[in-house]
């Protein structure tokens, strides 16, 4: 029996197009991503995260924002 | 202390930002990532490009970092730079091509009003091009030869889709607007006594 860790993917909106971010450590928490990334995406700091989501082998979670929404 | 840590990044040779994100845990394991950005590119896919991310402990990245990234940031340099010279490229194509504008102009007049009556000299500059009104004619009667075949079929809406834009060719918009109208009334019978006939 082969037993296959789920992979964790980010995904995170940007003008409408999806940016997959890769799982920078298998050893970080949802947050600690969120941080992380959120140097490189400032946007991040204040997304919510959904999921994970199972699609196609790979554990998805989204990060959602509302920012840039107004007017 | 001395680094050349600096002097190797300056060897990429890239224009713009490169962020740097460095996270490091308790047990001395470094997680970088690394992405460039250049503020020219207002192209979308210029700054939908992810982060490379590198993991390894303080020893491992130092040996490492610059050998496994010498190659993405090359190639990520090249696309940020044929991404800049197609926008220029595109931005160029737009303002020399008059027809663009014209057309433009006339979709924006078109969703204001179906009615199809602006005037005569958008179109003034097509008229003068004798092998695009031939053109233009041949596709007219080719989308009309279509939707009137649809329409004898039953099928209403393809015939609707078929059926040539009045905005593009204004002068055959009253015989346009008036096919237009007779496919909707069959469509209109034909749903009616589709609906009786499920009843």
């Amino acid at each position: 029996m082969k037993v296959n860790k789920l992979q964790r993917v980010f995904l995170h909106k940007v003008n409408g197009q999806d940016i997959r971010l890769t799982d920078p450590n298998e050893n970080f928490t949802i947050s600690d991503v969120q941080h992380f990334y959120g140097g490189t995406y400032p946007i991040l700091t204040n997304a919510k995260i959904t999921g994970p989501e199972i699609v196609n082998g790979e554990a998805q979670y989204r990060f959602e924002t509302t920012m840039g929404t107004k007017g | 202390m001395k680094t050349n840590f600096f002097e190797q990044i300056s060897t990429f040779a890239f224009e713009g930002n490169m962020l740097l994100n460095i996270h490091n845990d308790n047990k001395g394991q470094l997680t970088v990532s690394v992405v460039l950005r250049n503020g020219e590119i207002s192209a979308t896919a210029g700054n939908t490009l992810p982060p490379m991310t590198i993991g390894g402990t303080a020893t491992e990245l130092d040996e490492a970092f610059f050998t496994e990234l010498t190659t993405p940031v090359k190639q990520t340099i090249g696309l940020i730079h044929n991404l800049e010279t197609y926008q220029k490229e595109l931005d160029k194509a737009k303002n020399k091509n008059p027809q663009n504008i014209k057309k433009a102009k006339a979709a924006i007049e078109i969703d204001e009003d179906n009615d199809s009556d602006e005037p005569d000299d958008l179109f003034a500059r097509q008229a003068d091009d004798k092998q695009a009104k031939a053109e233009k004619k041949r596709l007219y009667d080719e989308a009309m030869e279509k939707a009137k075949e649809l329409a004898k079929q039953m099928k209403y809406t393809e015939a609707l889709a078929q059926l040539p834009d009045p905005a593009e060719y204004p002068e055959q918009a009253e015989v346009l607007n008036k096919k237009r109208r007779e496919i909707q009334t069959s469509k209109e019978t034909y749903d009616k006594l589709t609906q009786q006939f499920n009843d």
